[in-house]
């Protein structure tokens, strides 16, 4: 039967809460903590590993590592923030990014759930 | 804060909702009676969607929102839905209804959910805002959690309005009167019909019920030629995810139809309806058994072909058809008597 899960405790590291149908009623348990999602974001974070290099290269900007890192893409970043796609393609430029003011950094960072510190690094 | 607002977790959160606002006001209506009276069960191969990445190419039931919608019609419930442009005057409006004790249910987006595991541009999430405490908002969300939990004003708002594809604008439904429903039980023989109509398809239309398993099956056979080894996996992936993990997370949905026709063959006091149940299960683990063979494809662990796994399609495509045409004849025959 389905499992549910119930948030972590604190006493419990690492595991989860989950719910066992037996025919009857639900039944506790703890188990081992799923870890699918985690592993498919590592394995999301390996494939963009080239546009990584590419900022390092100074290629691109870290807002375009970002944006591929937190699964977002040009389009619905426009529509978070409100600026327009031609800008958000310019900040990718290197050049641009770093001429960027205070107030559109905190913007992307707010969208992309990051402080604007981590925004500048990758 | 309302009170004696009873939590229970359910399999999907849209029926799960309904049914615990319906549970609220003293309406004992299950979850998968939901389900089968708002005529959720379908499939539908989306045409003209592009295949790329993990784009949705399948999916197991109606548009979110409808299910709610047609049951909550039938029962003759009394509801109010409102989108809002503004968010202050949203979380304002909200925040009226609350104070008169009125539990509201949510649509949101689930990618900045707090308590989301997913990172998901998915915007049709249900949940339900049940009191609030300063600047906390207390919500039940059934499908993931077994308890109330707790969100930030901020946090709301953000989810209320998010962007991309089918955007929720902020939208919100509540009971307006305390309903009184009765006898169901020909309500329930109309839903079976329809979905029956939906499910053996429109004719000479071929994305819809079985003619959509059908479709599917052809473009599995073409699907290593047409996207190369790489893309057909990731194809495969997205049917898995289609299956196994989005609403219910198991057999898209045909479980819960399995057990909505057990319960209809007690109230309707038919009890052939319990072998047409049975059968939906086995239809449904058929399901999950391809989507086990999919993903021992996708991990490089069988020699299945591409036209193997097309032909289990096939055949359950057979089993549907079979099942449905069945199930058509059952209730006309009843209804002739």
């Amino acid at each position: 039967m389905r499992l549910i899960i119930k948030e972590s405790n604190s006493n419990n590291e690492g595991q989860q809460l989950y719910l066992h149908y037996d025919g009857k009623e639900w039944v506790e348990k703890w188990e081992k903590k799923v870890i699918a999602f985690s592993m498919e974001m590592e394995n999301h974070l390996q494939e963009i590993e080239p546009i990584r290099n590419q900022v390092l290269a100074g290629q691109l900007s870290p807002l375009a590592y970002h944006i591929e890192a937190k699964i977002f893409n040009i389009k619905l970043l426009s529509s978070y923030t409100g600026i327009s796609k031609r800008h958000i393609k310019k900040h990718l430029i290197p050049k641009n990014f770093n001429q960027l003011d205070e107030e559109t950094l905190k913007k992307y960072a707010a969208t992309l759930g990051i402080s604007v510190e981590e925004l500048k690094t990758v | 804060m309302i009170t004696n607002f009873e939590h229970r977790p359910s399999a999907h959160c849209e029926t799960g909702v309904t049914s615990n606002i319906l549970n609220f006001y003293g309406c004992k209506l299950s979850e998968s009676m939901i389900f089968g009276l708002g005529e959720g069960l379908s499939f539908i191969y989306i045409p003209f969607i592009p295949f790329k990445g993990n784009a949705l190419k399948f999916s197991f039931r109606t548009v979110p929102g409808s299910v709610f919608a047609r049951a909550l019609k039938k029962l003759g419930v009394k509801i109010g839905v409102k989108r809002f442009t503004n968010k202050e005057e949203a979380m304002k409006e909200m925040d009226n209804l609350l104070a008169q004790g009125i539990p509201v249910g949510n649509v949101v987006g689930m990618y900045h959910l707090p308590h989301s595991p997913y990172r998901t541009h998915f915007n049709a999430h249900t949940l339900c805002v049940v009191g609030k405490e300063g600047d906390e908002y207390t919500i039940s969300d059934p499908s993931w959690h077994t308890t109330l939990l707790k969100i930030s004003y901020s946090d709301l708002m953000r989810v209320r309005f998010p962007a991309g594809a089918f955007k929720p604008n902020g939208k919100m439904f509540w009971i307006k009167e305390k309903p009184v429903i009765g006898d169901i039980s020909h309500l329930i023989e109309q839903s079976i019909q329809k979905t029956c109509k939906k499910m053996l398809g429109i004719p000479f239309v071929s994305y819809f019920g079985v003619a959509g398993i059908v479709t599917m099956s052809k473009r599995m056979r073409k699907l290593e030629k047409r996207y190369g080894e790489k893309d057909a996996r990731v194809y495969l992936a997205s049917l898995i995810q289609a299956i196994e993990e989005i609403g219910t997370g198991g057999a898209g949905y045909r479980f819960m139809y399995g057990l909505f026709l057990h319960e209809a063959a007690e109230i309707l006091n038919k009890p052939k309806l319990k072998d047409f149940s049975i059968e939906m299960t086995r239809i449904g683990d058929l399901w999950r058994l391809l989507a086990l063979e999919c993903g021992r494809k996708i991990k490089n662990r069988s020699e299945v072909s591409y036209n193997d796994l097309a032909d289990k399609v096939v055949e359950i495509a057979a089993a549907e058809k079979k099942f449905f045409l069945a199930l058509k004849k059952e209730k006309l025959e009843k209804n002739n008597s």
